[in-house]
């Protein structure tokens, strides 16, 4: 018997593993219409992945295995929601999946094209729905489609469901989010992200003109990070870059007033933690005294909403920049 | 104080010695905030880094084997925003074909700004080679691009060094900017000067003899091993040796490594030690078992 380490036995099955799925790999090559996945913040890149794709690195055995699984959730959750169709209030069927779909632009090319996932059959409506199986870590900070143009690696895909909603003239469509737990199925409408999708659908236009013509728009500007994040940045693009910069504050008043937080932080802590303590302990007491301390309380009214959870989200507005979060270090 | 001195205390707003000394009193606290500021900068920028970001160089004993570290390509994406760097005036990648059949290097050229201190670096290189590491199990166009990718980041990274004065920090300034954080930094690389490659990955030295060094008389300290060298033959010297310049330490090693084998086997011989528990006869008295000594 050949004595072998579970050790060994684990990675010679990782090396299997990743051979197997970089077999399965498919190479892109250069395509005349814009994917309707593939919205971008940099017209450039637009351009470039229709013409330049098949020169980009392959993607890793770890993105194919990501990708595997984004599809096998995809099927598994349309699945059950064919099952959930026939017991939900109005029942519904699922169809149409993997349809083709082709968005023309004002030249009757076709600028957009790509693949819905499904349809939802209603009584007189049939909305598309798109399902992703995305990061843990990014489907948690998302509550409504707006918070989907947020995060710059869920915003291609908030356009893309846009697509088919525009190119089919739905109202209204779904996304479904996969998840630990219940899947988050989020509904979203047309009408109030027009303006993007018209956005998406010039500026696709300008990237089949420039592919026509074999030139290229110009660098994207001000956004450094994008650039970076951009697979062909240094291989096929060089654009300059920009970072902002930090903000240089040379109000003395402002460098007292932090000296003097500073100074009195480790006290306002020990403070904070002792009143909450005390607070604690003494709630209820409307009349007493402790050693040298005289203790009085007084029971006063408080106003509460308590809303039905339907009614609370409906009346729920999110500001984007309502919450402002600062740390302040001492670091020189 | 009048808004103009506030505005000076920017290290990003141009000034000449005129304009500040006709500020007089104030000109003094002004150079100071400035320069208060840009200490500040560099801590918070260092402090936005990971230890794994930087490389650690080690100058020779004889030097003084200080220790500074490089921040490498990586670790600039990371203070760029900070320095409000711009690069600029990007030249297309150009190839160049190695020495070594297939091997072959990018080179790019641009300029570099920082909006901070306003200084300008102008027809920066950055370059990587096809037998770069990163690009081990890479051929082809995939190979290409990778090395055209890396020298584009090796531009912006040299540009931001350059910019930011990030190229040899002393060691104990990133301690100092790490403090109260859970960086530290023996968690950085260790680059050239820290031995062989088995010794930067935590291992022996190869070649050292494995026997204890000699001590300096002079200072105390053990005595470093130098392996021969042409006609030289190997010896053990004195690390600090640029301290007593004076009082010169140096051990043949040869003669130094018999020695000690000739006492370790008659010092084996005398009390030989037990094969079971490792410990000298001498000292076996208290072990629970008989002394093994076959």
């Amino acid at each position: 018997m050949i004595a072998v380490s579970p050790y060994d036995i684990a990675a010679s099955i990782g090396v299997a593993w990743a051979r197997v799925l970089e077999r399965e790999r498919h190479p892109t090559s250069p395509h005349p219409t814009v994917y309707a996945s593939a919205w971008r913040p940099c017209t450039r890149r637009m351009v470039l992945e229709l013409t330049h794709c098949d020169q980009l690195p392959p993607h890793s055995a770890n993105t194919l295995a990501k990708f595997r699984r984004g599809d096998d959730r995809e099927r598994d959750l349309l699945i059950d929601l064919t099952r959930i169709g026939r017991e939900a209030e109005p029942a519904f069927g699922v169809f149409g999946q993997q349809q083709r779909f082709a968005l023309k632009d004002r030249k009757g090319r076709v600028a957009i094209s790509g693949k819905v996932d499904a349809r939802l059959k209603f009584d007189g409506a049939e909305p598309p729905i798109e399902v992703k199986a995305w990061s843990p870590t990014l489907v948690d900070r998302i509550e409504t489609f707006d918070d989907l143009f947020e995060s710059p690696w869920t915003r291609s895909g908030a356009h893309q469901l846009l697509a088919y909603l525009y190119g089919s003239g739905e109202p209204f469509g779904f996304l479904l989010l996969d998840r630990s737990g219940l899947p988050l199925l989020l509904p979203v409408e047309l009408d109030p992200h027009l303006d993007r999708m018209e956005d998406f659908l010039t500026r696709a236009q300008v990237a089949l003109d420039h592919r026509e013509a074999g030139t290229l728009p110009d660098f994207l500007v001000g956004d450094a990070a994008e650039c970076q994040r951009c697979p062909f940045y240094g291989g096929h693009c060089n654009p300059p870059i920009a970072h902002a910069g930090t903000q240089v504050l040379t109000d003395p008043e402002l460098e007292e007033l932090l000296q003097r937080r500073e100074a009195v932080r480790e006290a306002g802590q020990e403070y904070d933690r002792l009143d909450k303590e005390v607070k604690a302990r003494l709630r209820g007491i409307e009349s007493g005294v402790a050693g040298a301390f005289a203790i009085q309380g007084k029971w006063g009214k408080q106003s509460r909403l308590e809303l039905p959870e339907a009614l609370r989200k409906q009346h729920t507005v999110v500001d984007p920049r309502g919450r402002f979060t600062l740390e302040i270090t001492k670091v020189a | 104080m009048p808004d103009d001195s506030l505005v000076l205390r920017d290290p990003g707003v141009p000034t000449t010695l005129g304009e500040l000394s006709a500020l007089k009193g104030e000109a003094l606290e002004i150079i100071e905030t400035r320069a208060t500021i840009l200490h500040t900068l560099r801590v918070a920028a260092i402090r936005a880094t990971h230890p794994e970001d930087w490389l650690l160089f080690k100058s020779p004993a004889e030097q003084g084997g200080q220790i500074v570290a490089y921040l490498q390509d990586c670790g600039c994406d990371r203070v760029r925003d900070l320095f409000g760097i711009e690069v600029f005036d990007i030249t297309p990648p150009q190839r160049i074909a190695g020495t070594e059949a297939g091997a072959f290097h990018y080179v790019i050229v641009g300029s570099g700004r920082c909006k901070f201190t306003r200084q300008d670096v102008e027809n920066m290189e950055g370059g990587r080679s096809s037998t770069d590491d990163f690009c081990k199990d890479k051929k082809g166009p995939d190979l290409e691009l990778a090395v055209r990718k890396a020298a584009r980041a090796n531009l912006d990274g040299n540009i931001t060094r350059e910019l930011a004065g990030l190229k040899s920090v002393p060691i104990e300034e990133l301690s100092r900017a790490w403090e109260g954080s859970a960086k530290r930094v023996e968690a950085c690389r260790h680059g050239r000067g820290f031995g062989s490659r088995t010794e930067r990955l935590g291992g022996a030295a190869e070649g050292v003899p494995e026997v204890a060094p000699p001590i300096c008389p002079h200072c105390q300290t053990p005595g470093a091993y130098r392996a021969a060298k042409g006609d030289r033959a190997a010896f053990y010297g004195c690390p600090n040796y640029t301290k007593h310049p004076q009082q010169k330490f140096i051990v043949p090693a040869d003669a130094w490594v018999k020695r000690q084998q000739e006492a370790a086997a008659k010092q084996a011989a005398a009390d030989p030690v037990c094969k079971t528990c490792n410990v000298a006869r001498s000292a076996h008295a208290q072990a629970d078992h008989d002394f093994d000594g076959d």
